[in-house]
């Protein structure tokens, strides 16, 4: 039997903010070619563990492995990410900015930018200053999926969104997700759009996985994800 | 990474992106700003020509306006990594493929030739103003425009050399500023601003001057820098400074940073 990586590998990863976990001796196994919804309440740890997934920040204590060696600057050559709270260059166009992820992302394809683009509803020319934040999302959500790597991070790409953009955004990722074979962690709050494009979940709270496993698997024990949340966030849902 | 690469980072960094801070600004605020230097720059032109009216002014006292070079050299270096936290593009940055001894190089790189650049226009307009005043307001000769220029190529010579010590400091400042040693950031600020006032009270033997610049065109012409040789071993000494505190800077962006 073939043995599968898993793409993200965390060993009692521990990463501390004066005397707060951010993440709690985190054990997780993500396993590859899978869309994968990384869910929970505000501070549990998500955008911890993507930052430290792409080598922004330096864990504490504990062992991370992405895409099987241990994360830095190395490993993003492989990896589209989307920061939490991202913005861009103000004086950038979109075209700009995608110039700009052909000269420094490895694997960008300019071309398939620009399709997306047009998919989307993005003006080439127009600057990011005077983009709507779901319009400047999309530039930011194409700069992440144009290059051809293994493994794409979306830290809340919905977050503050108008309905319109992130209708665009979740169809322009189904569309991008027919004919390509790559992981996506996506952590969000707006679980009922997007709920039917994860096939993997993990529920963070307090910096450690309270539950990962196939979201079939969790739908059958728990219904919608929006019965996951009662069930597993009581103490958050009571606030 | 390849040299190709590089160069693009630091065409990257040169070009200006624009700030989210300034855009957040009402209009008013922003042309308030731009009327605020403009009419500094026009009150500067206006008493250097009130003194050359009056014969009070030596063309050579112009370069005094490289007194604020240092400090232009602080702030740039500075808001070349702030920016990135201002825009929310520090994510983008820190996250690129590349190590960050070569991100934050190429901010460095950027920032010095911005310093090049500034120099350049600096030392144009000065001249073109030295010989401006020379046809219009008269009691100054050509040679006196010739010896201004002469006099303003080594100081601007010495700060362009220089300004790398400055530009790297600056940069390692503001790195302080967003990792788990932030509390030492204080006083990393006392020390730059007391190595500036020590800089202006220390330095003048070593900066060239306007009779310098005179005697040059002399039978006998002497050096146009004094103690060129200290000089220059200082600022090569300063370089290998520079690269410890860019070294530094980029250390603690990989294993320090606090966000």
């Amino acid at each position: 039997m073939m043995v599968i990586q898993p793409i993200v590998q965390c060993v009692q990863l521990s990463k501390r903010y004066g005397k707060k976990y951010a993440l709690n001796h985190l054990d997780l196994s993500i396993p590859a070619g899978k869309i994968v919804g990384v869910l929970g309440p505000n501070g549990c740890g998500k955008s911890t563990l993507f930052r430290a997934i792409t080598g922004l920040i330096a864990p504490d204590e504990g062992e991370l492995r992405v895409l099987g060696q241990p994360p830095g600057w190395q490993t993003n050559r492989h990896i589209g990410y989307l920061p939490d709270r991202a913005r861009w260059y103000p004086r950038h166009t979109a075209l700009q900015a995608f110039e700009w992820g052909a000269s420094f992302l490895p694997g960008f394809d300019l071309e398939a930018a620009k399709t997306f683009a047009a998919y989307m509803d993005v003006d080439l020319e127009m600057s990011l200053a005077g983009m709507s934040k779901g319009q400047e999302a999309r530039v930011m959500l194409i700069l992440c999926m144009a290059p051809e790597v293994p493994l794409i991070i979306l830290d809340e790409p919905f977050a503050g969104i108008d309905f319109i953009s992130r209708e665009a955004i979740i169809s322009g990722m189904i569309d991008y997700l027919e004919d390509r074979e790559v992981s996506i962690l996506i952590s969000t709050h707006d679980i009922q759009e997007v709920e039917g494009l994860f096939d993997y979940i993990v529920l963070m709270d307090q910096g450690k996985a309270i539950w990962s496993g196939e979201s079939e698997e969790l739908r059958g024990q728990y219904g919608s994800l929006h019965d996951v949340f009662r069930t597993f966030y009581k103490r958050e849902w009571s606030r | 990474m390849n040299w190709r690469t590089f160069r693009k980072l630091v065409h990257h960094e040169w070009k200006l992106k624009g700030s989210r801070r300034r855009l957040d600004r009402s209009h008013t605020h922003r042309y308030g700003r731009l009327l605020y230097v403009a009419l500094l720059a026009l009150a500067g032109i206006g008493v250097a020509t009130y003194f050359a009216i009056n014969g009070q002014l030596e063309l050579h006292q112009l370069w005094g306006v490289a007194i604020g070079f240092p400090y232009m050299l602080v702030v740039m270096g500075v808001l070349m990594l702030r920016r990135e936290w201002e825009n929310g593009t520090f994510g983008w940055w820190l996250t690129l493929p590349y190590s960050r001894l070569s991100l934050i190089g190429a901010k460095f790189f950027a920032a010095w030739l911005r310093t090049v650049a500034v120099s350049c226009v600096v030392y144009v307009v000065i001249s073109l103003f030295a010989g401006i005043l020379t046809l219009l307001v008269g009691g100054y000769s050509a040679e006196d425009v010739w010896v201004t220029m002469l006099a303003g190529l080594p100081l601007l010579g010495i700060v362009i050399g220089f300004s790398p010590i400055i530009l790297s400091l600056s940069l390692l400042l503001a790195t302080f500023h967003y990792t788990t040693l932030r509390v030492f950031s204080p006083i990393l600020w006392i020390g730059i601003i007391g190595g500036l006032s020590t800089f202006y009270n220390g330095f003048q033997t070593f900066l060239p001057s306007y009779h310098m610049a005179q005697r040059f065109f002399s039978a006998q012409p002497g050096p146009l820098i004094p103690h060129l040789g200290a000089v220059l071993i200082g600022m090569v000494i300063s370089w290998v400074i520079a690269y410890l505190f860019i070294r530094i800077a980029a250390y603690l962006l990989e294993r320090k940073l606090s966000i």
